[in-house]
């Protein structure tokens, strides 16, 4: 009765409190901008921008639209086209309203999740629902997770981190009951019927949902110990910790057995396999820290400068003990919060950022790590704050770190506010950041920030300019194969100062970027910026340097069909260029009869030739190819 | 008190739910179909519902519309009022009949939920609403239903399978009265007689009803203890057997009529026979794991079983269903028997018309809309099995339920995307079944129109493989009739390779030569060419004995004849079919025709005298009588 009466005059308005207070910290960001990822995704998605609803295929041709990640993430798309404003086009805030709602929504489960934990720990009711309270307004008010809250496309790694939390959720609801009664049958399909829909949402949010089996034994061997109707099953509880070392032996055991499996997806890397792994370890230990600690000096959102982690060995042996350290102290004080948080956090972040070719870092990678990691933080004080009989000091401190939490929260998302505040926060506070310094040095280049259109707003549009292209030169210079900065130098030449010979340099810098470094996929962005601004006559490339840059995309393997667009492009310039492309296309489809997008394209260019019959066999190996119908729609509206 | 008020109120919030499920089913399926109204006539939708305008035809026209189909020996005049009626009320076209078409498909939807959950809830099984809810949304969103729904004339099948649905659930409510003794009961038997017959005016294959009615109400679950009930079933299990024997020894007697059939077919009895195990099978599967890229109307290209091991699916198959058969008879006494032999008795008795003998096309996916009641029944039946063993799992396994319908309603939509475009039809059809004549013709067709005779005689020679130095006719006429849609001179095509008279005994075939007389006609096809095959066909023809299959070649070659304005050629052709069969009226009036061209009316009077006779005799339709009239006012 009292707990009850505590909840309803202390839990609950401090609970609404911290929501009230989180919204309100996020409110500059909701009307942020978008960010690298979501145009490909989100805003030039065919799919999203004709949704009727009228047209109950429309959902499915929105849900196949998704380029992420082998499964597409279907359930992420579809959850997008809600967002749309009158004119159907996505509405930035509407989106990011939605994320925010979605990330209290988890921070919700969070809370619920952790409550439950607390209690099979030996918390008592009124303790562990403190305890849970503190554990929710921390994840909800980390700094770190405005750039997965505001980030629109990263819907994606929330919708996978509701399904395996909602997933924990359920298994440790029912693994409660079973700790004092054995499970009838009905009872155990029950839950993997439940377990399984959550999983099934997850996967096809984000394949990281894959982590919810592995974290399930985490929750197992830290919570309940095999622990079934009073008495410890050991059997169970070995057979889980030895699934557990053998999933994270996983790697090692593939490296051994398949290693091509493992490097091969490097092929297309300007790292290897050893280069990403010596990061990792460090790295998580950064994460680690920027999860617990409010700091936004180190939250700079582009963290492709962490490749200065690659070399320091100093940094690496210092981790190594340092995580050493934690592990061992946690086993030492046999600390099972402790030994809970830090399994969590590391069989989290097991796909991500361990030995599969993905880019170095992100900071939304720690969106559902963090959950099991402020758990276990919290579980630890409380566990120490009982043990020396401080839970004043506790509940201080935790009050203390949410309150500037929030704080630094709101300062976050200031300056989420706007794309250049964001890019030149990371510029400023990562200078090792290529990305950073690149994504400024565009950001100056756009000036309709700049309202004052007298005398003073032009000074300072030209200063912007100026300093966006000292940027990018300096970026081209120290960085030869910044490749994306050369490309911005020769249409801001080309347009801005084309009497300037400099471009000439420019251009031969970037012929030789071609022929020494291994493309990725900025790069081919750029490339294809690139093109696009040859073919639409602001950029201004020499003669010779034009056939060189046609010469290269002639002699590259990678991405045969992105490629060859390009040159398709490029001849359209041709006086045979109609010609031309068809040729390259036919060539294509030879070459990759099963990529749709190639039909798609001849279906486009016979039907500019005015050949129906043509078009139609295109149309055939269109639909033939297209196994997920993104294509569908559009044949029906060529067809009208 | 309150225990007592509290029953009906959950009773009927659970109906209500019901009702809003399946109102919501149906909700969903018409949006996921909508897209496919706009779509296309198809195949037998030309031949069956060409000049369907009643408010253009007049109430005579339109009566001998109604009554006047041959597409069945009983002439579906139900299915054809309903045309007729649609075109009145809302006008002519696919549109509103497809439309039609899906408004029966709702209420055959929730015909199947009544008719599933009077079943499980008289089985005594757990959670029939949910249960019935389940196998309903199932069959609903199949996509295997959708070729009968967007496909016009498939009204015969949707408004035969609604009165059959009918027709089984007046027959429950029967038992059920039956059973109890009281009154209604003659109700629902006169409403069971009713409506199968309008099931069985509506399409003939309503004849299955003879054996399922009985199956249905021998396997019925009598009331514990209920002697009237038991007496009741076992006399439906001696009728049901006596049907059976009866059905069966028709058959043996009429073996020679069933054998006739084949002549048209380029298949046997035994090979058809063979293959319905495999093909039943495959209908099932597709019902509940669609694979959708070989699903659509074109399946002329489904390998026939010409053993019991070739292919070895075939024996597979047989022994499925065998053994489906044999574990309901071995438990026949309990209700799993019964269960396992009424999904039985629908699905298997439902395909009995089309499915087994019959000299018909080995295999068509809207054959199943009615037999797939018995797969939805099973699924039900399953569900309901599963809640028995677990209640506590009656909530998830309805979500992973529905996500499964919903995948399959979401591949239905896509389909339905398909249908709306006929050029996307070809297309699916030729992509999931190359090797098939019917879509490469199409394809070719297709292309023809597009102006491309060179892509369209790639797909025309896959539909009719060209043996070396033998082309056949129906290769010659189907390339020449591309020809003429195109626009285009048929360049490396010989006449003069033909060596046999002989062909158009496909459809296809006789719609290509159709093509190419309106293309004379037109001046549209290239008529030097068209000479040249008619000079050649000619001269083969004379050197060919000629018999009474040959008849259907004669009279179209005499119809091109005409075109060509050969009035000679297309006399000594009708001349020739005549001698084979000297009483078709057609033919004696094609001969009419071109011997007043050719000779003059009076050379002409005998054959006019005896079209007269076959007038006065009451032979002639009355366009034909209209045909003849013309003559005689002249004369």
């Amino acid at each position: 009765m009292h707990i009850e009466r505590y909840d309803y005059k202390v839990r609950l308005p401090l609970g609404v409190l911290a929501v009230v207070l989180v919204i309100l910290a996020y409110m500059p960001a909701i009307s942020g901008p978008w960010l690298l990822d979501d145009p490909p995704n989100l805003l030039d998605n065919r799919a999203i921008q004709q949704f009727q609803f009228m047209q109950f295929d429309d959902l499915r041709d929105v849900a196949a639209s998704g380029r992420a990640g082998p499964l597409g993430r279907p359930i992420s798309m579809s959850s997008f086209v809600w967002q749309r404003d009158d004119t159907g086009l996505l509405d930035p805030f509407r989106v990011k309203a939605f994320n925010l709602f979605l990330h209290l929504l988890i921070g919700v489960i969070v809370g619920y999740l952790a409550r439950q934990i607390f209690s099979v720990w030996g918390f008592s009711e009124g303790k562990a629902k403190t305890a849970a309270l503190l554990v929710a307004s921390l994840w909800c008010a980390a700094p770190l997770h405005v750039s997965t809250v505001m980030y629109a496309v990263q819907r994606m790694s929330q919708l996978s981190t509701l399904g395996v939390l909602a997933g924990l959720t359920i298994y440790v609801h029912f693994r409660i009951e079973w700790l004092y009664r054995k499970p009838r049958l009905q009872h155990l399909v029950q839950m993997l019927l439940w377990i399984g829909l959550c999983f099934y949402f997850g996967l096809y949010s984000k394949e990281n949902t894959l982590v919810l089996g592995p974290l399930l034994l985490v929750v197992e061997a830290c919570v309940f110990g095999g622990v079934i109707a009073g008495s410890r099953v050991r059997a169970l509880d070995s057979a889980v910790r030895w699934l557990l070392v053998l999933y994270l032996c996983i790697p090692a055991l593939l490296y051994v057995l398949e290693p091509t499996w493992l490097t091969s997806s490097y092929a297309q890397r300007d790292f290897d396999l050893q280069d990403r792994v010596s990061v990792q370890l460090p790295l998580l230990w950064k994460y680690l820290q920027w999860t617990l600690l409010p700091d936004l000096r180190p939250l700079v959102f582009l963290q492709d400068g962490q490749w200065a982690l690659a070399g320091n060995s100093r940094v690496f042996w210092f981790a190594g003990t340092a995580w050493l350290f934690a592990i061992g102290g946690a086993l030492v004080f046999r600390c099972r919060p402790l030994i809970f948080g830090l399994s969590f956090f590391l069989v989290a972040h097991s796909l991500e950022s361990s030995v599969f070719a993905l880019e170095v870092a992100y900071e939304h990678r720690n969106y559902l790590p963090s959950a099991g990691l402020f758990i276990g933080a919290v579980g630890t004080l409380f566990h120490f704050g009982h043990q020396y009989r401080r839970p004043q000091a506790v509940a201080v401190f935790l009050g203390s770190l949410i309150a500037v939490s929030i704080l630094m929260l709101f300062l976050r998302a200031q300056i989420w506010s706007s794309a250049e505040d964001i890019y030149q926060y990371a510029n400023d506070h990562a200078p090792e950041s290529a990305r950073a310094e690149y994504l400024y040095a565009a950001a100056l280049l756009d000036s309709s920030g700049v309202t004052d259109l007298g005398a003073d707003g032009r000074l300072l549009r030209q200063g912007r300019m100026l300093e966006a292209r000292r940027r990018l030169g300096l970026l081209a210079m120290e960085d030869k194969n910044d490749f994306a900065a050369l490309v911005l130098l020769i249409r801001f030449d080309s347009t801005v100062i084309p009497d300037l010979k400099a471009r000439d340099v420019w251009e031969s810098m970037l012929i030789d970027a071609l022929s020494v470094r291994s493309l990725q996929a900025e790069d081919y962005a750029a490339l294809s910026h690139l093109v696009d601004c040859l073919t639409a006559g602001t950029c201004v490339m020499s003669d010779r340097g034009r056939s060189a840059l046609e010469q290269k995309l002639e002699d590259m393997t990678q991405r045969p069909v992105f490629v060859g667009g390009l040159k398709a492009k490029l001849a359209r310039e041709d006086s045979e260029g109609t010609l031309r492309t068809a040729l390259i296309y036919q060539e294509l489809a030879k070459l990759e009869p099963q990529n749709p997008a190639v039909h798609a394209r001849l279906i486009e260019i016979y039907s500019d030739q005015g050949e129906r019959g043509k078009a139609l066999v295109a149309m055939q190996y269109l639909l033939r190819s297209d196994k997920s119908g993104r294509f569908l729609a559009p044949m029906v509206q060529a067809l009208e | 008190m309150t225990h007592t008020r509290s029953i009906p109120s959950a009773d009927s919030a659970a109906t209500f739910l019901s009702l809003f499920a399946a109102f919501l089913i149906i909700v969903l399926a018409c949006w996921a179909y909508f897209p496919g109204f706009s779509g296309p006539q198809l195949l037998d939708d030309r031949a069956n519902l060409a000049g369907v305008d009643a408010a253009a035809l007049g109430a005579d026209a339109a009566i001998e519309m109604v009554f006047g189909n041959k597409s069945g020996p009983l002439g579906r005049p139900i299915s054809m009022a309903t045309f007729v009626g649609e075109s009145l009320i809302w006008g002519p076209g696919p549109a509103t009949g497809k439309a039609v078409n899906m408004a029966l498909h709702a209420a055959n939807t929730l015909l199947v939920y009544l008719f599933v959950f009077m079943i499980l809830r008289d089985f005594s099984c757990s959670a029939p609403r949910a249960a019935a809810f389940a196998a309903t949304m199932l069959w609903c969103w199949s996509p295997l239903q959708l070729s009968t729904v967007l496909y016009h004339v498939q009204r015969m099948t949707l408004l035969c399978s609604f009165f059959m649905l009918l027709t089984m659930v007046f027959a429950v409510r029967w038992r059920a009265c039956f059973e109890r003794g009281t009154r209604p009961r003659y109700v629902w038997g006169l409403a069971t007689a009713c409506t199968a017959l309008l099931a069985l005016f509506s399409k003939e294959n309503a004849a299955t009803l003879i054996l399922i009615v009985p199956g249905l109400l021998a396997l019925y679950p009598a009331t514990a203890g209920s002697e009237r009930g038991t007496t009741t079933a076992v006399a439906f299990s001696r009728i049901f057997f006596l049907l059976s024997a009866v059905v069966t020894s028709v058959l043996v007697v009429q073996w020679s009529w069933v054998v006739a059939g084949y002549q048209v077919r380029d298949y046997t009895v035994m090979e058809r026979a063979l293959s319905q195990p495999r093909v039943i099978f495959d209908y099932a599967q597709q019902f509940f794991s669609p694979q959708t890229w070989r699903m659509g109307l074109v399946q002329d290209d489904f390998k026939l079983s010409d053993g019991i091991f070739s292919p070895p699916t075939t024996l597979l198959s047989m022994l499925f269903f065998v053994g489906w058969i044999a574990l309901g008879l071995f438990y026949r006494a309990s209700t799993l028997g019964k269960q396992l032999l009424m999904c039985a008795v629908i699905f298997l008795l439902g395909h009995a018309v089309e499915s087994t003998v019959l000299a018909l096309e080995p295999y068509f996916e809207h054959r199943n809309y009615f037999p797939s009641v018995g797969l939805a029944l099973a699924a039900g039946f399953v569900v309901s099995a599963c809640l028995k063993l677990a209640p506590a799992i009656k909530v998830p396994l309805l979500v992973w339920l529905v996500i499964y319908g919903g995948s399959l309603l979401i591949e239905t939509g896509a389909q339905a995307m398909i249908w709306s475009k006929s050029e996307l039809i070809i297309l699916h059809d030729v992509n999931g079944h190359p090797e098939s004549p019917r879509a490469n013709q199409a394809m070719a067709l297709l292309l023809a129109r597009s102006h491309d005779l060179d892509l369209a005689l790639e797909y025309s020679d896959k539909a009719y493989p060209n043996p070396v130095g033998n082309p056949s006719l129906d290769g010659f006429v189907y390339a020449m009739a591309l020809s003429c849609v195109s626009g285009q001179p048929l360049i490396d095509r010989d006449a003069s390779m033909l060596k046999r008279f002989g062909g158009l005994s496909d459809r296809a075939a006789r719609e290509a030569m159709q093509l190419i007389i309106s293309g004379v006609y037109d001046s549209r096809c290239d008529r030097s060419s068209v000479l040249a095959l008619v000079d050649r066909l000619q001269a083969l023809a004379e050197l060919t004995p000629l018999n009474s299959q040959l008849v259907p070649l004669l009279s179209t070659v005499a119809v091109l004849e005409n075109a060509l304005e050969r009035y000679d050629g297309a006399l000594w052709y009708t001349e020739k079919a005549l001698s084979m069969a000297p009483n078709d009226v057609q033919l004696l009036l094609m001969n009419l025709h071109f011997c007043v061209a050719v000779q003059g009316g009076e050379v002409c009077s005998d054959t006019m005298r005896k079209l007269q006779l076959l007038q006065q005799s009451g032979v002639l339709s009355r366009e034909q009588s209209e045909t003849l009239a013309l003559y005689t006012l002249g004369d």
